[in-house]
């Protein structure tokens, strides 16, 4: 789409802004009546969110899950998204007697929003370049630009001298801006260059139209104020129901007329989301930006090649890489799109990103003890020791907050006089804190690692932490990589917290536009979020796709806020995170014991030929079929693992030869049928079924065997056979489970699989979590 | 000259495996990324049955992904190119176009494919689809020729093998065929929505690997509603004049004309010659799209035109 750049004379000076709707930004700035409405609405809403403040803070003290409702009804009134001007920053930011001071700022913030003049390019542009247009401008002068030149002038009182030689040039330089960021584009060339080339002729053809405020009185006077409040309503609203997100402007029309968000007087979806970000609580950018990065050839490498512009999606954080560059109908360019993330719908370079504010901080305060707090759930004492380091890391301070150079954040959480001055479209706050690869708040997030066995209860073990984000007013969020975890998961957290709002997200879910306190989402949909959630939870982060994929990982790290805590669930740790942990680089805490307090069963070794040369015989080792009618006698499950889909077959059929008089299947990723056969393996209809490792999480089966066949061969790493591993015994009536490796050699990861298995037994046995606990039974056998 | 071509013949031959070498031996699929090795015929694919019909391949696909497109082997409607007999073209009464011919049947899978292109955008697919397309427009341009007679220019060295002369015997056929290709149009609010016009996409790369003139002809004038939610009625209503001719079209059709048949003898300037026209699009529904596209270009200019449509699918 197309974007419009201005530069207006406002309070702090001359400023540049991009717009995608230019008539909105001429009444906001220049239309006295229409500024009337709005502030008429804003201090509306701020009143009614200050006395709803009062009310949440003395419900908190009781602090059940009756408040945890109290929370929701204000949100539902879209109050806190909305009212958020003293509230919430000055509790966080000075404490109590601020409130005053906030106030009477606003109120002189909106007096200023009287602006006199403003210098708009007359033509549209491809939104990127009119977003890096008004980059450069704050990049080359900053905010309040003719302000400070007219300090430098004197305050001797003929202020319109400096006034005059500071407008006289705003035109000029916003052309020369606009010419740059084309220049760019087309070329390819890195700022420096471009700043040295010459470009004054591409930036005497940018058309600018000077517009003045129009002091003449007007008969329509109260209609337009009128108008000015309800459509203020509404983009107050509409920001409120964005809170958080990050979407595509196709995503977000879809967000809005699903929220039932109004359009007063017919105005278009646009104008609504302009005045939004005009009133600071939205952020319009372009979904790919131009990122400047130095340059590290040699000279020779300078002077020959040219170099291409780099590209960076800011949805999904993906480089030059992933960006392919076509010929667009919408914005007539050459114009890149992001590969990686397409599936979550196209991000053009020209396509605008709206990215909705953050939350309101966290209040610091818990109101009850952690120990009284973790009571309440019903935890092991291995799980409960885990749940307390866990629930102390995310609720102590986070290491930024008292430093007072915070990366700046969107308008509700910086410390603003004005609260509804359009700083966020102001570059200094737009200038993006991502240094990209890595997010920005990884530096203020804390994490901390669960790092819990195969049937620990990992579930059990967040719902502390989730409460104690939802008793402090943030928001959590559960990511998993896989769907049938999320919908597994669904009820369970309805259940533990049936005063909160649970929204669950995956690939065609229903609740895609909600909000509520607690989100259970696949990795995939985080892309949607910025900055949303004070606490994070990523169960499984070894499976796949999430382990491995960049994209999901700056995912995660991007919808945590600024000050928020990532907690990280997985019974197979990659060597990194383990590395992390064993330095102290990353806090941890681990859970080796099961929840019903038995050991974990340890794998036997069986050497039998490679599964190949087995069927290539027809005919099952002799070892192998006596481990097997042992469990079919003992009225075990069998899981029996393979690596490959094609051996799934056959197998079944050797299998079959040995007239156990039991069901046996098989199945893979690509059997159709795998979920009823998946059903009917739980009702212990199939005993026997032949699988790849498409079953290797997930699936608990009471009553099981796990057979992992050429356990040597380099697909099953050490965390997949664990996984493996972790499907037997997990029930409390049959814990002792039988887990076999089959295989002709032993192998290094079947090696560090079952040393893992053992110091988890020995850690258990040692903290004294086993049933009837002997110590020292366990001993190494590697 | 005749001692020559066993030499050549084999030079040829060299050419090709060189050719080969320099083709890296393992890829990845284009559509599913799995990797494979390429392959350029049937015979070599596991199921030996695949090349019994004879369908064609495309060489940057996988097997499997190969196996999945649903191909129009037999062209059972001659009108609309629908691989089972249909009674809807024989109530055809204001024919707009003389015939359609699509590359695949609009079954699920491809629906998918095409989905992925034009509504998510993965435009790296675009050069897999025209080479879906390709096959069907040369089944086209061969029945044509031989249908309506055209004279092809012939090759100039005989005895050279094409590989030396640079002779693209489909090439010829296809100039000596058509006498421009053009496309179905989408509304500019679409336009600026998806970013690009699929048919347009379709028609450039056809018109571009065999050296056709193209041109958009027409312009959308109005924005309907998806068509899918319509019945047969309503669609044929709302099509009707859904189209106009771009202003210039008139004019570059009557230059086109006047460039064919100023060198050609009296005798047949006397007679009315028309000019051939390719319309490509997306997919081919009831027909009423094209139709309307039809009556609208005859509609534009004096000229005679003979209005074929190619489309990827037919549903
Ligand atoms: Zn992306
Ligand atoms: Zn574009
Ligand atoms: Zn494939
Ligand atoms: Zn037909």
């Amino acid at each position: 789409m197309k974007g419009w750049v201005y530069v207006v004379e406002e309070q702090r000076g001359l400023s540049a802004f991009v717009t995608i709707e230019p008539e909105i930004d001429r009444l906001f700035w220049l239309d006295a009546e229409f500024q009337m409405g709005i502030r008429t609405t804003v201090e509306s809403v701020n009143r009614i969110g200050r006395r709803a403040g009062a009310i949440e803070g003395g419900e908190w003290i009781r602090s059940d899950e009756k408040s945890v409702g109290a929370v929701k009804d204000a949100r539902k009134a879209g109050i806190r998204e909305n009212g958020a001007t003293g509230n919430e920053e000055v509790e966080l930011y000075g404490g109590g007697g601020k409130t005053e001071a906030n106030g009477e700022a606003a109120k002189n913030g909106i007096t200023e929003m009287n602006a006199g003049q403003l210098w708009m390019v007359d033509s549209p542009l491809a939104l990127g370049i009119a977003v890096r247009a008004a980059d450069l401008w704050e990049e080359r002068f900053g905010i309040g630009k003719v302000k400070a030149k007219e300090r430098a002038a004197g305050q001797s009182g003929d202020s319109a001298v400096g006034k005059q030689g500071g407008f006289s040039d705003a035109a000029n330089e916003i052309k020369q801006c606009v010419a740059l960021a084309i220049k760019e584009a087309d070329a390819g060339l890195e700022r420096n260059d471009a700043a040295a080339a010459p470009i004054t002729a591409a930036a005497a053809a940018v058309p600018i139209r000077h517009i003045q405020a129009d002091r003449s009185p007007r008969g329509a006077a109260a209609r337009t104020a009128r108008r000015a409040e309800a459509l203020a309503a509404a983009a107050l609203a509409a920001a409120g129901a964005m809170q958080g997100r990050a979407l595509l402007h196709s995503e977000a029309h879809a967000l809005l007329a699903a929220a039932g968000a109004s359009r007063p007087g017919g105005a278009s979806w646009n104008a609504v989301l302009q005045l939004a970000a005009l009133l600071g609580r939205l952020r319009l950018r372009s979904a790919i930006a131009v990122v400047a990065e130095p340059r590290r050839w040699g000279v020779l490498a300078q002077a020959l090649g040219r170099p291409r512009r780099r590209c960076r999606c800011k949805r999904c954080g993906s480089g030059e890489a992933r960006m392919r560059r076509t010929p667009c109908a919408a914005c007539g360019r050459m114009c890149a799109y992001c590969e990686a993330c397409i599936g979550m719908g196209r991000a053009r370079e020209c396509s605008l990103l709206l990215l909705g504010g953050a939350a309101a901080p966290l209040r610091r305060s818990s109101p009850l003890p952690q120990e009284t707090r973790l009571r309440r759930w019903g935890l092991s004492p291995a799980q409960l020791e885990a749940a307390g380091q866990a629930l102390a890391c995310i609720e102590a301070p986070s290491p930024m907050t008292t430093s007072s150079k915070q990366p700046s954040s969107p308008l509700t959480t910086t410390q603003s006089p004005f609260p509804y001055s359009p700083q966020l479209l102001s570059p200094s706050i737009t200038r993006s804190p991502y240094s990209w690869s890595k997010h920005p708040s990884k530096q203020t997030q804390r994490v901390f690692m669960l790092w819990a066995v195969t049937g620990a209860g990992k579930t059990e073990m967040i719902f502390p932490l989730i409460e104690s984000v939802l008793l402090r007013g943030g928001r959590a969020l559960v990511a998993t990589p896989r769907r049938d975890v999320v919908l597994e998961l669904d009820p369970r957290i309805r259940k533990a917290f049936p005063g909160a709002g649970v929204v669950t997200l995956y690939g065609g879910s229903e609740q895609r536009w909600e909000q509520g306190e607690i989100t259970l989402a696949t990795t995939h949909q985080l892309l949607r979020f910025e900055g949303s959630f004070e606490l994070v939870i990523i169960d499984e982060l070894d499976a796949f796709p999430f382990h491995g994929d960049p994209v999901l990982h700056y995912a995660a790290d991007k919808v945590c806020a600024l000050h928020g805590a990532k907690v990280l669930l997985t019974a197979t740790p990659p060597a990194e995170l383990r590395r992390d942990a064993r330095r102290g680089r990353l806090p941890y805490a681990r859970v080796p014991v099961r929840y019903h307090g038995h050991p974990l069963p340890v794998p036997v070794i069986l050497r039998i030929p490679a599964i190949k040369e087995v069927l290539h015989n027809a005919k099952l080792p002799a070892k192998l079929v006596k481990v097997v009618l042992q469990s079919v006698e003992r009225g075990a499950q069998l899981f029996l693992f393979v690596q490959r889909i094609r051996h799934v077959d056959p197998l079944v059929r050797l299998l079959r030869t040995l007239h156990t008089g039991i069901i046996i299947e098989g199945t893979s990723s690509q059997d159709p049928q795998r979920g009823d056969k998946v059903q009917r393996f739980r009702r212990r209809e199939i005993r026997l079924l032949v699988t790849t490792t498409i079953l290797e999480r997930g699936v608990t089966v009471p009553r099981s065997d796990v057979f992992i066949l050429d356990a040597d061969e380099k697909l099953f790493d050490d965390a997949s056979l664990i996984q493996m591993a972790g499907r037997a015994g997990r029930s409390a009536d049959d814990p002792h489970g039988k887990v076999y490796f089959c295989s002709p050699s032993r192998s290094r990861s079947q090696a560090s699989a079952i040393r893992q298995i053992m110091m988890m037994n020995r850690t258990a046995d040692k903290k004294g979590y086993l049933i009837n606990s002997r110590k020292g039974i366990f001993k190494w056998r590697f | 000259m005749a001692v020559l071509e066993p030499f050549l013949k084999q030079l040829k031959q060299s050419g090709s495996i060189m050719f080969s070498l320099l083709r890296p031996a393992y890829s990845n699929c284009r559509l599913c990324g799995r990797s494979m090795k390429p392959i350029v015929r049937a015979e070599t694919y596991a199921d030996a049955s695949y090349a019994r019909y004879q369908l064609p391949i495309i060489p940057e696909l996988c097997e499997s992904c190969n196996r999945s497109i649903a191909w129009i082997k037999d062209v059972r409607c001659l009108i609309c190119g629908r691989a089972v007999h249909c009674d809807d073209c024989i109530r055809r009464v204001d024919a707009g176009f003389i015939w359609n011919r699509s590359a695949v049947r609009y079954d699920s899978v491809m629906r998918s494919w095409l989905a992925n292109y034009k509504y998510q955008g993965q435009e790296h697919l675009e050069p897999l689809l025209i080479d879906m397309l390709e096959p069907m427009f040369k089944q086209m341009t061969t029945e044509l020729i031989s249908r309506l007679n055209i004279k092809v220019k012939p090759r100039r060295y005989k005895y050279m093998p094409d590989i030396l002369t640079g002779f693209d015997q489909m090439k010829h056929h296809a100039a000596a065929c058509w006498d421009i290709v053009t496309y179905v149009p989408i509304s500019e609010e679409r336009a600026s929505e998806r970013g690009f016009n699929q048919a347009q996409r379709l028609a450039a790369g056809l018109a571009r690997r065999y050296g056709l003139p193209i041109a958009s002809l027409l312009l959308r004038t109005r924005h309907t509603t998806r068509q899918s939610f319509k019945t047969r009625l309503e669609r044929l209503r709302d099509t009707r004049m859904l189209f106009t001719a771009e202003p210039a079209a008139a004019a570059l059709l009557t230059s086109i004309y006047t460039d064919k048949y100023s060198h050609a003898s009296t005798f047949f300037t006397l007679e009315k010659q028309p000019l051939r026209v390719l319309l490509v699009d997306d997919i081919y529904t009831t027909g009423s799209t094209a139709n309307s596209c039809a009556i609208t270009l005859h509609a534009c200019s004096g000229i005679t035109l003979e209005l074929y449509v190619l489309t990827w699918a037919r549903s």
